[in-house]
């Protein structure tokens, strides 16, 4: 007789609870109110619910992450797109990869919000068989802003803007890059340039 | 094109490293940027990017294993970290379809979410075991008598909570079976209180102040319905059939 009565209290122990993760939808208010009001009015009748509910609001502040707003989020972050001769920007780009070749090309015009970016790939004639490439940022306050030339996963070297907005790489494999300038209010991005 | 969408052309190498770096800044308590993150979130959740997702396990799984750790039920349920970890990220996956992530404004709000399914299979857990540990008294009772234990067959000791649709199904089919066999509200209440809140007769009185003359009233109405159900040949075949 005992068995009965707990095996009955084993198989339906808690068959009525919403299950967690509606409890938990139910507690960061992501639930329609169709959803929202039996879970209310469960949690109304049910104690180990309510103690559930309770131990996630703990846990919550417990570990809460507190992700302000910050300063850094005013940065404007821009992705550079080519520009065809005549200074608008190209129809139709979806992507903005492109290759250059050094040699053979003149120089390749972007647009990055308010900023405009010229790139020159030449062959380095203090390193043969090397390319190097010169830059010039115009449209921007270029104090403070650096010009940062990656490879792969590694970690470019970053050469500072002249005054006028100028900066060089050189002694450069062919291959693909990313450059990124960077400044105290804005960040350019040129995800895909290659160098062929 | 607003911010949030530049950012939605940066390579993923890209956004993950600036993720990792803006995450470190946040726990150094310094300025950060959160959207490089979001974005990260944003192309798992709404474009389904698996690599998008892979990144964020790489980011976060370190500070979910904390979470869990920190959980208050932790120390007691008998379970690696890692199980619970794992455990969180799959609940997240399946818990935002691209259709909600618009629910979803900030970082914060994303990693909140990721909190509650920590919580959550933590929680799975703690059921679990409670549940097996009732059966587990009910068959120390009366080892030998299977009569009345109608799912001995399928309360496997070794399923986890996360395979458990099986016998939820059948759970229900019993409740159901239980509420149709109840003469009124009272029983009802009776043995809802007592099999599936697994309250006291008082608790049951207290709770629902108003149907019952008293406690006593509580325990005999739940008598009378487990007297009646033992002389019912029709729920000893269901039983015999489960």
């Amino acid at each position: 007789m005992a068995q009965f009565d707990d095996s009955l209290k084993a198989a339906l122990y808690r068959i009525t609870c919403p299950d967690s993760a509606a409890l938990g939808h139910y507690h960061l208010g992501l639930l329609p109110d169709a959803a929202a009001t039996p879970i209310a009015e469960h949690l109304a009748i049910c104690p180990h619910c309510t103690q559930e509910i309770a131990q996630l609001e703990a846990f919550l502040v417990e570990t809460a992450v507190s992700h302000q707003p910050s300063i850094s989020e005013r940065i404007k972050v821009w992705i550079a797109k080519r520009l065809p001769t005549g200074g608008q920007p190209q129809a139709g780009w979806s992507s903005p990869t492109f290759a250059v070749r050094g040699g053979d090309t003149g120089p390749l015009m972007y647009e990055a919000g308010d900023a405009q970016l010229s790139l020159e790939v030449q062959d380095d004639p203090e390193h043969p068989g090397r390319k190097s490439i010169l830059g010039l940022v115009l449209g921007i306050d270029t104090a403070n802003v650096a010009a940062r030339l990656l490879q792969a996963d590694k970690e470019g070297t970053a050469v500072p803007l002249s005054p006028g907005g100028n900066f060089a790489f050189t002694n450069l494999a062919v291959g693909p890059y990313q450059l990124i300038i960077t400044g105290p209010d804005i960040e350019i991005h040129l995800p895909e340039l290659t160098i062929a | 094109m607003s911010h949030q969408n530049e950012l939605g052309l940066l390579p993923l190498r890209t956004l993950y490293d600036r993720c990792h770096r803006e995450s470190e800044r946040f726990f150094a308590q310094q300025d950060n940027d959160p959207r490089f993150c979001y974005e990260l979130f944003r192309r798992a959740f709404v474009h389904g990017n698996q690599l998008a997702w892979d990144c964020l396990y790489q980011q976060y799984h370190k500070l979910v294993l904390s979470w869990v750790t920190r959980h208050t039920l932790y120390p007691g349920l008998g379970e690696e970290a890692d199980y619970f970890m794992n455990r969180a990220f799959e609940k997240m996956w399946q818990g935002i379809p691209a259709e909600n992530f618009e629910k979803f404004p900030d970082l914060k709000s994303l990693l909140r979410y990721l909190q509650m399914c920590t919580h959550a299979v933590m929680v799975d857990f703690a059921r679990w075991k409670e549940q097996a540990h009732l059966w587990d008294r009910a068959r120390q009772l009366e080892p030998d008598d299977e009569l009345y234990d109608p799912f001995a067959t399928i309360m496997d000791p070794d399923m986890r909570p996360e395979r458990t649709v099986a016998r939820q199904e059948m759970q229900q089919i019993l409740w159901q079976r239980l509420n149709d066999l109840c003469n009124n509200e009272n029983e009802r209440l009776a043995i809802h209180g007592y099999f599936v809140l697994d309250l006291k007769p008082r608790q049951i009185y207290e709770l629902y102040s108003g149907h019952f003359a008293d406690v006593h009233d509580v325990s005999r109405t739940k008598d009378n319905f487990l007297a009646r159900l033992r002389r019912n040949d029709e729920f000893k075949e269901f039983l015999e059939d489960a």
